[in-house]
């Protein structure tokens, strides 16, 4: 097969093509056009595989200097990254040495953006962040620029601003492009524009609209259901639909465009969009997400039907439920609302959770919990009564009384640690009891449990019957009249389910006692600082 | 009985063997930066499993080529709202046209170094620049040229050699 053969116009359209993806800027529809010359012929694949080996082949022969890693032991510094195999003269102590660098170098290179061929002009400036990282799962660091092609930012806050004095905020997880230094595309996600007095121009194309700034302060956002939104703070803005309707909104008002173009007015909601980078430090207790707990008490109603396990609440009745959100800006999007019912035989609980990235958890040895999960903490014996006395090892005297002990090893304590398994696709339950905390083990049969994504992906719902058995009370429940200590938390994790970033602790003691902990994210070592599950009656 | 490599072994191989990794890492994923990063990925998960490698099932460029594969399928997974991937069905079918063990991938690159060789020096010299500056605006600048100027002359060179690459591999190393 001689390669050198091929149609003249199709070798430079593939070469063309090539060269727009490496740049990473192939247009969809050249991408589609180029897979299809790639599907038909084998002589295409072989043509373009030879010229991505060109492409490779420079790239690899001249790496830049901040990939070299000394090979220490050589009478002068030679690289190891850079070099072609014919320089490479190893003995074996500056081998191992080699490799040992080798690897410390990998970990500061994970951490550090590489250098890029870049030869478009710059489009924006990263001027803050906070707790940024890119789809490829770089932290987005300040001073990074950015130019023509595509985005992805797969969580945090990062601002933007660019020479004209343009200021974005774009909040992850958010899609899009860049198209030029007045030109965005956001194809999900929520991104607020703010312009220079004086200033007009800047263009956000969604899907369905073309958000043209005529001097203002807006917000855009694109959910993944696929419905619009433009909301303006200040000044005015002109919404142009794909089919050819323009409005135009001034300060005030709110307008959103179904996945289907269909344009609507829409309640002008405040706090919709994050406005400003938060000036409270994003390691206050709990993490960058926490709450300010406000709920002390939580009905568990008496179930008055058998509960069907299916994450669909038909039996309950979620007037109960309580509700407690992280704090603002992440107060819509990561949330539970959740309650729990009893019969004789089970303790019920049901949750639905705001989660951007649901059900996830990897399963990471030891720790379930962080990548993703609904612990419910629940002292399932009435002697114990209210507020509870015992504590975790690090908040108990050097020398307890013997009271205080024996309510600190309570087997009756337990936390539920309630997590969807994204490796087997199942529901779990893990248990431990007591405040000495031992390694949560899973939880012997006889528990049903369900996980549900909601239709948005934006969250999920769990249902769980547990017998009491599991919680070492079956022999005498809780009933109704009971006030028993109670405590919830709810772990958010990465897109991977292994690192958890934020934490929520609800259902606290609104009047604790002075003692440590300060943290609500140790409440779960300290029974004082617990809510109370008020056990209702029924039949 | 197979010996397990000693540490000294393991670097050698790794070292033969970094310049296959980082272009099979490009024949999946195209943009400099990502396979810059997912071939750091890669070297650090061999070091950390070298302990795996057994010469006896298989030559150490496939081992490190699969290791690195399966970086590349987290990062599609990441990548998958992006859009700027081929798909998976083409790219497994371009591993395919690399040919068992990389062996036309490693002629490609062969045919490449021969005409590298016999690039005229002013053109190795902006081919040079401007992949180790990183940005044909610096270069640009010092040549006192515009940037689109250069990026037409890039282009041109890439092509006279990607035209020598294709005689070599049909005609062998003596065109």
């Amino acid at each position: 097969m001689n390669l050198n053969e091929l149609n003249s116009d199709v070798a430079a359209r593939l070469r063309d093509w090539a060269d727009e993806y490496v740049a990473g800027a192939l247009a969809p529809a050249d991408r589609e056009a180029l897979e299809r010359e790639l599907l038909a012929s084998e002589t295409a694949r072989r043509f373009f595989v030879s010229y991505m080996e060109l492409h490779a082949g420079l790239a690899w022969q001249f790496r830049g200097a901040d990939c070299e890693v000394p090979v220490l032991g050589d009478a002068k510094p030679t690289t190891v990254m850079n070099s072609r195999p014919s320089r490479w003269r190893l003995s074996s102590a500056a081998a191992v040495l080699a490799v040992v660098v080798l690897a410390v170098a990998s970990w500061f290179w994970l951490s550090e953006p590489p250098p890029v061929v870049n030869t478009e002009p710059v489009f924006a400036v990263v001027r803050e962040t906070q707790r940024g990282s890119w789809a490829d799962g770089r932290e987005v660091r300040v001073s990074e620029t950015v130019g023509k092609g595509p985005w992805s930012l797969e969580s945090g806050l990062v601002s933007f601003a660019n020479d004209d004095g343009v200021e974005l905020l774009i909040e992850g997880p958010a899609v899009g492009e860049w198209l030029g230094v007045q030109h965005l595309r956001l194809t999900s996600g929520s991104v607020m524009v703010r312009m220079p007095k004086g200033q007009s121009g800047f263009v956000v194309e969604l899907p369905q609209m073309r958000v043209t700034d005529l001097g203002t302060e807006f917000g855009v956002s694109v959910s993944p259901s696929g419905d619009e939104r433009v909301q303006v703070y200040d000044g005015r803005v002109r919404a142009e639909t794909t089919s050819g309707k323009v409005q135009e909104l001034k300060v005030g008002s709110a307008l959103q465009c179904s996945a289907d173009g269909e344009l609507a007015p829409a309640s002008f909601v405040e706090d919709r969009f994050t406005r400003r980078m938060p000036r409270t430090a994003p390691v206050a207790p709990g993490g960058p997400l926490y709450n300010r707990s406000a709920i002390e008490s939580v009905a568990v109603m008496r179930a008055t039907s058998e509960v069907s396990v299916d994450g669909q609440f038909a039996e309950w009745n979620q007037g109960n439920f309580f509700r407690s959100a992280c704090e603002p800006p992440y107060a819509a999007t990561y949330f539970v609302h959740g309650g729990m019912m009893y019969d004789t035989e089970h303790l019920y609980v049901a949750a639905h959770v705001g989660d951007p990235e649901p059900m996830r958890n990897a399963a990471r040895d030891g720790y379930q919990f962080a990548g993703g999960s609904v612990i419910v903490r629940l002292a399932a014996d009435r002697r114990l009564g209210w507020p509870l006395k015992g504590t975790g090892r690090p908040f108990r005297p050097q020398n307890p009384s013997p009271e205080l002990l024996a309510d600190s090893v309570n087997e009756r304590v337990t936390s539920l640690i309630l997590w969807f398994d994204a490796t087997s696709g199942q529901a779990r339950l893990d248990l431990q009891h007591s405040f000495e905390l031992p390694p949560a083990a899973a939880a012997p049969a006889g528990w049903k449990g369900a996980f549900q994504k909601d239709a948005d992906g934006l969250g999920y719902t769990l249902e769980y019957a547990i017998p009491w058995r599991l919680l070492h009370c079956e022999n005498d429940p809780p009933r109704g009249g009971d006030v028993l200590g109670t405590l919830w938390t709810v772990h958010w994790s990465d897109a991977e389910g292994r690192i958890c970033f934020g934490q929520l602790t609800d259902v606290t003691n609104q009047k604790p006692p002075a003692s440590a902990p300060d943290s609500p994210a140790a409440f779960f070592l300290s029974g004082p600082h617990w809510g109370r599950a008020v056990f209702q009656p029924g039949k | 009985m197979t010996t397990e490599p000693s540490d000294n072994d393991f670097i050698a191989l790794l070292l033969a063997n970094q310049s296959r990794v980082y272009r099979f890492l490009f024949t999946l994923v195209p943009r400099r930066e990502d396979v810059e990063d997912l071939f750091q990925k890669t070297c650090l998960t061999l070091w950390q499993e070298r302990a795996r490698f057994d010469p006896a099932k298989g030559e150490f460029a496939s081992w490190a080529c699969a290791i690195a594969q399966n970086h590349v399928r987290n990062f599609r997974r990441r990548e998958a709202t992006r859009q700027t991937l081929l798909s998976e069905q083409v790219a497994e079918l371009l591993l395919t046209t690399r040919e068992p063990g990389g062996r036309f991938s490693e002629d490609c690159h062969q045919a490449l170094q021969h005409c590298l060789d016999r690039l005229p020096q002013h053109q190795m010299r902006l081919v040079e620049e401007s992949y180790r500056e990183g940005s044909l605006k610096s270069t640009a600048a010092a040549a006192g040229r515009s940037a689109n100027a250069l990026y037409k002359n890039l282009r041109r060179i890439r092509a006279i050699l990607h035209d020598c690459m294709l005689r070599v591999l049909a005609e062998g190393f003596a065109s």
